[in-house]
Order: C-alpha cells, then structure tokens, then sequence
C-alpha cells in the first residue's frame, strides 16, 4: 500500500473507529499547565496541582458523563494522576469504555519572516515518548497546527509546513500505537466572510492530505480535528444551517472517506453555538462518508469550571453542567438535538483574540 | 469557496450526477482516427470516414443499448456526423437520454529524461475547442494521461506533470460548460504485483486531486476515471473480490465524496473480466459515497466488432452483441450482474495490448 502497515495497524484502526462512535466525542481536557492556569484565575482558583486535579476528577467522574464519550485528550500530567481515592485516571476512563488521549505538541512557535504565522512543535524523542504513553494507557495523540486568515494568510510557506508538521507526527504515533488526531485549524480571528474561510479551509485541508499521502499515513488509523467553516470574529454571524452547508461541502471537498470520523475543535465559540452548528451538520441531508462529532474543550467546560468555582461543596452542580453539555453534544451528532439545554452560561462567547493554548 | 464558480456551475453538477445514475454507465467510442483504423483492419475492414461512420452508427442506434448509457465519448469527427438517414449522432444520444462527450486530448508526448514516460497534450486553445464543442452539443469531455509501472516508475515528474495537465484541462472545460472526466491511468504492463498497483493508485490519485484543488476545479462537476486494481499484465491474475478490495479501498484514500461518480477504464481486460470486476466492486459492502460505473471502449466493442466484420447482413448480430454487454455493465453498476451474459465471440478474450497507445 501507499500507507504504512505496521504491528499497530488493526489496533489504530480499530480504535480510530471506536473514538468515531455515532452519539460519542472527545472531551479536550488537555490545557497545559499555562492555559489551565488562566481558566483558574478567571474562577479565581489558584494554579496548583491539587486544584488541577480536582477539576479533572470533577470531570471523569461526573456520573453518567462518560457515556458519551469515546476519548478524553489529558495534558502529560494527568496521564499520570489519580482521584482521591488513589485510582489512575486512566483506569477511571478505561473502566468507561473511553479511550485516554495525549497532546504531544509543544506549541507553535513564530515562522521568521511571516507575519505573525506559526508552527508546530514537538518532534524530539517523539518516537520515544509516544512509547511511554502507550505503556501508561494512551491509545491516542493530538496535535494542534494554527494557521490564520489575513490579507497574504495563509501563505504557502505555512500551510506546508504545518501540513508536512501534521504528517510526520501523524506517522510517529502510528509506529507508537497511537491514533493520530490531525488537528490543522484555521482561527476564526478576522473580518472575513465564510466563504473566505471555505476557501481558506478547503486549501489547507487539500494540504494536509496531500501530506498524508506522501509520508504513508494510514489514513483508516487517524481522526481528523478541524474548525467549522465559519465568518471571521468581527464579521456579522449566520445561520448553524449556513455554517452546516459550508462546513461539510468543504470536507466533502477534500477529506477521503476512508477517514473514519470527524472531530470538530469549537474555537472560541459559546458552548451552545458549538452544539447547534455540530447538530445541524447532522441534520444535512448529503452523503457524509464519515462520522461528525466534538472534541470540544472550552465549549464542554465552560459552565462546569464557573458553576464549580473551586469549591468542593459546588461539585455535584458543576458535574450536573457537565452532563448536560456531554448529553446535548451527543444528541447533536446524531442530529437529534432540541436545543434548550443552554443556560445563561452555555451561550456566553468563549472567543479570546490570537487565542494561544 | 476554493472552487471557481464557473457560470455553468449548476449545469456541470447536474450533468456530472447524471453520467453518474446507478444503472448506467458511459460508452468510449472516441477511438482516434489512427486507433480505430487498428480495430477496423483486425476485422478486414477499410479505415475511411464511411465505414466509421457506419460503425459509429451501429453502435448509437443499437435497439434497447442506449437505457444503459448515461454518455457516449465522441472522437471530433463523430460529433458532426449524421446517420445514413440524416440525423445528427448527438440528436440519436440526446433523444436516448445519453450526454454527448468528447474527447479533447492530442494524444501523448515522451517527457525528456525519463524511461518512457509521458505526458499528455492539448492545451493550446483548448477553451476555443471546448466552447464549439458545447455549440455542438457536447456536455463532458475526457482526457487521458498516463503512467506506467517499472523499477523507477513512475518518477514524480510524470506524476507532477500529469496531475498538473489533468487539472488544467478540467477548470478549462469547467469555464466552457463541459463536464470535465479526469483519466490519470495506471498501465497494467508489468510484473508487479497488485499491492504495488494499489500503492502507485494512491500515490497518483492524491497528486491528482491536489492539483485539482490547487487549480480551484469544482469536484461536484468532474468525474474519475482511473484504471482498477490489478496485477501487473505478466503476473499471476486474481479474483473479482480481490480486485475489488484494493480498488475501492485506493479511492476510499484519495477520491473527495465531493466526486459524484467513478467511471472506470478497462485498459486491456476482456469484456467479461470488467464486468466482473465492476460488479464485485458495488457488491462490496463498504464506504462508497462516489457510484462506481463503467467508461469501456474495448470492453464493450469487442465482441459487437467481431460479429459486425463490416457487413451489413451482420447488423442485428452485432447490435445484439452490443445489447448484451451495455445490459451486463448495467447490472454490474448495481451488483447485480450474475455472469450468465451470452458471451459473444471473444468476450472472455483479453484485449491487452503491450504498451497500448491510443
């Protein structure tokens, strides 16, 4: 074949199309130590590692969560840590049925001579560490490449090079047993409309598979993490109807079908506008060869980190948000959502500029 | 979008959809007048406009033939040509519900450097030729690059080159209103194995669609047409099903779901084997958001060439040959063909040709 064969390869298909489950998705759980301190101070909750464990266990063991969802992507730390009680999260999740995820960049970094573009980083002892995150229960990785909308960006220089970044870290996980979540998104930051970022989008993705093919990924083995095809963030908004269209003629465009499902990224946008646009995307009557669902960070967390606040005794409601934004997402991806599930918090705009993880 | 919106958009996808309608398939009669001068002397017949004519005319007014064609691919001069009683071929298809195509290439030039290795012409005035095509009638064209199999084959040039001709060729008729059919075939010359088949598919396949998308083609208004998956011409042959798996699984990794149909070539298999292998491909139970159909020359005119021999006392003969095979590829767009055609004479015999130039 084209694509690669290892000893991996019916595992990472396998669990490739577990993740892709119709009523599951991912939850982002994998802030670094910097991003999750800034969602802790904006609940004014100090940035130690107790309290980052806490609001982990909050979440893995909000009950009846899990059932919804089919991975949960941790930063390195959490790989390694427990629940009070003193169980690995890992087993926690494993005991679920949900598959333990790891972000294995190590953030973008300026490309001299653009302005302002980005790549990724992340590729020493790659090999080596995806290895030891096998061995502590790992399944799959992610991987996050940023390109942005400007009047000469994305240039050509970026868009390969972050396709070309995405597709040797894609190869290196699937030598190491771990399902590679390719994650090329283009910022919502601008004043453009959506179809300049159709355009954009389309463009990029081409890139991208191109760069799988060429570096032998097998493609049955990886999930795909894009951004909705959206209008810029100083632009008016549109129908999730509209955004629908867009956003899967543009995958049709370009993603081969032997990609088993697509996980969305919510970028900035309000927990219930994530929910609405994945939920209209399944409504579409067109033929989508691969599954539509979330790997949502701040639009599955937002209301559950306010609603907790830090405090233990806020715990049981914060998980009740918790549930109730897993249990919305899992009706969208089977189209089924009714909406109504968004509370005062669920709508509030989690769009931050030039957002950096 | 990407995509440029050419103001024949809608039309394009329309007609793209259409040639793709599950039950039917396209006929390439498009030999050049040099290709079909060959096929005509292997039956002891004269190669002048005439007797084209007549063949061509056999062929469009086969009683019940044209219910399984969704296109038929015309050589130029068969587009302006008329039946014996005076009506004009691309009337015949229209009336029967069959788009007229045509093919626009200039046949195949070597690249320097290179084993052998070619790419493909036409370009020049290429959009001048397609708007008169479109006066004419026709709704889609074709264009054939190709590639061969071989211990350094083929070299990235080629497949650049091609890929990038191909592309160029389709947002051109895409701007004239015509349908553009990509053909990047594979020549099954060779002793390769039929992994190695499927990984150089791969490899061309995803050239070709990046190019596409880099000359801002409309998918929705194109359709493929590639070789399938087999073992090279002088390895062991394999099964249906076989051919089947690694065929669909190579477009699986590299054709958009945008691309509404694949209409396959069949590039020197016999007029049974294709419809076989056509047929275990939908029978497939796996992702398939494109139909997959056929675009045959050989393999619908073989044994319809043989019974015709150029007489005329032979025309309801041929027609009939002619009727089965189109009858048999419908069925096996639909997996549904149970391999009890009448198998004319030279049916099963493979049309492979060493080397084949059009």
């Amino acid at each position: 074949m084209s694509a690669f064969v290892g000893k991996y390869a019916e595992e990472l298909i396998k669990n490739a199309k577990y993740i892709a489950t119709p009523g599951k998705g991912i939850l982002a759980a994998d802030e670094s130590t910097g991003t999750i301190g800034k969602r802790l101070s904006s609940i004014s909750v100090e940035n130690i590692e107790s309290n980052r464990q806490a609001l982990r266990e909050l979440l893995f063991t909000t009950p009846n969560a899990l059932s919804c969802l089919s991975g949960v992507i941790l930063f390195e730390e959490t790989l390694y840590q427990k629940t009070s009680d003193g169980k690995p999260f890992v087993q926690v999740l494993e005991e679920n049925n949900v598959i333990p995820g790891i972000k294995v960049d190590k953030g973008t970094v300026e490309i001299a001579g653009t302005n302002g573009e980005t790549t990724t980083q992340g590729f020493d002892s790659l090999g080596a560490r995806c290895q030891q995150y096998y061995k502590a229960g790992a399944r799959f990785a992610k991987w996050r490449a940023v390109l942005k909308i400007g009047p000469n960006e994305p240039s050509e220089l970026s868009i390969q090079q972050n396709a070309q970044g995405l597709a040797r870290y894609a190869i290196i996980c699937q030598e190491n047993g771990l399902v590679p979540i390719v994650e090329p998104e283009v910022l919502t930051d601008g004043p453009h409309d959506i179809q300049k970022c159709a355009a954009v989008t389309e463009t990029v993705l081409a890139a991208v598979y191109k760069a799988l093919n060429e570096h032998h990924v097998l493609l049955e083995g990886t999930l795909l993490k894009p951004n909705m095809v959206t209008p810029g963030s100083d632009s008016p908004k549109v129908a999730p109807e509209v955004i629908a269209q867009y956003t899967v003629t543009a995958l049709r465009r370009t993603v081969p079908p032997a990609v088993p499902g697509i996980v969305f990224l919510s970028g900035g946008q309000s927990e219930e506008e994530a929910t609405l646009n994945l939920d209209a995307m399944n409504k579409l009557e067109v033929l989508k060869p691969w599954t539509l669902s979330f790997s949502f960070g701040r639009a599955l967390q937002q209301s559950t980190l306010k609603t907790w606040g830090g405090k233990k005794e806020n715990v049981a409601k914060a998980q009740e948000a918790f549930l109730s934004r897993c249990k919305a997402n899992s009706e969208a991806t089977l189209g089924k959502y009714g909406g109504g599930s968004a509370g005062g918090l669920a709508s509030e705009s989690l769009f931050v500029k030039g957002y950096k993880y | 979008m990407s995509c440029f919106i050419s103001k024949y958009a809608d039309e394009l996808a329309k007609n793209a959809a259409y040639i793709g309608t599950p039950g039917k398939g396209i006929l390439a009669a498009d030999e050049s007048t040099g290709t079909i001068g060959k096929r005509l002397s292997s039956i002891n017949v004269e190669n002048i406009e005439e007797n084209r004519r007549a063949l061509r005319e056999l062929l469009f007014t086969a009683p019940g033939a044209l219910q399984y064609l969704s296109g038929v691919i015309l050589f130029e001069e068969t587009l302006y040509q008329k039946t014996a009683a005076g009506k004009p071929f691309v009337d015949v298809l229209k009336e029967g519900g069959v788009l007229p195509g045509i093919k626009v290439d200039k046949g195949t030039v070597e690249l320097n450097g290179t084993n052998g290795e070619t790419f493909t012409q036409g370009l020049d005035g290429l959009a001048q030729r397609c708007q008169k095509y479109y006066e004419a009638g026709a709704r889609f064209a074709k264009w054939r690059a190709v590639l061969k199999i071989s211990a350094n084959e083929p070299s990235e040039l080629a497949i650049q080159e091609n890929a990038n001709g191909l592309a160029m060729y389709a947002a051109i008729c895409q701007q004239c209103g015509l349908v553009p059919i990509v053909e990047p075939e594979i020549l099954v010359d060779g002793s390769h194995d039929i992994k190695k088949c499927a990984e150089v598919t791969e490899r061309v396949l995803a050239a070709c669609y990046k190019s596409l998308n880099d000359h801002h083609v409309m998918l929705e208004g194109t359709l493929l047409k590639p070789n399938m998956v087999t073992p090279g011409s002088e390895s062991p042959k394999v099964a249906p099903e076989v051919i089947a798996e690694y065929t669909v699984r190579a477009l699986q990794r590299t054709v958009p779901a945008a691309v509404p149909a694949i209409v396959f070539l069949s590039g020197g298999q016999s007029e049974e084997e294709a419809t076989l292998n056509l047929n275990a491909m939908n029978k497939l139970q796996t992702k398939k958001p494109w139909s997959l159909s056929f675009s045959f020359g050989r393999a619908l005119q073989q044994s319809t060439l043989k019974a015709w021999a150029g007489k005329e006392e032979n025309l309801k003969r041929a027609q009939d040959a002619l009727l089965v095979r189109c009858k048999a590829n419908s069925e096996a767009t639909l997996g549904t063909y149970k391999g009890d055609a009448k198998l004319g004479e030279g049916a099963a015999e493979s049309l492979h040709v060493s080397n084949y130039k059009y």
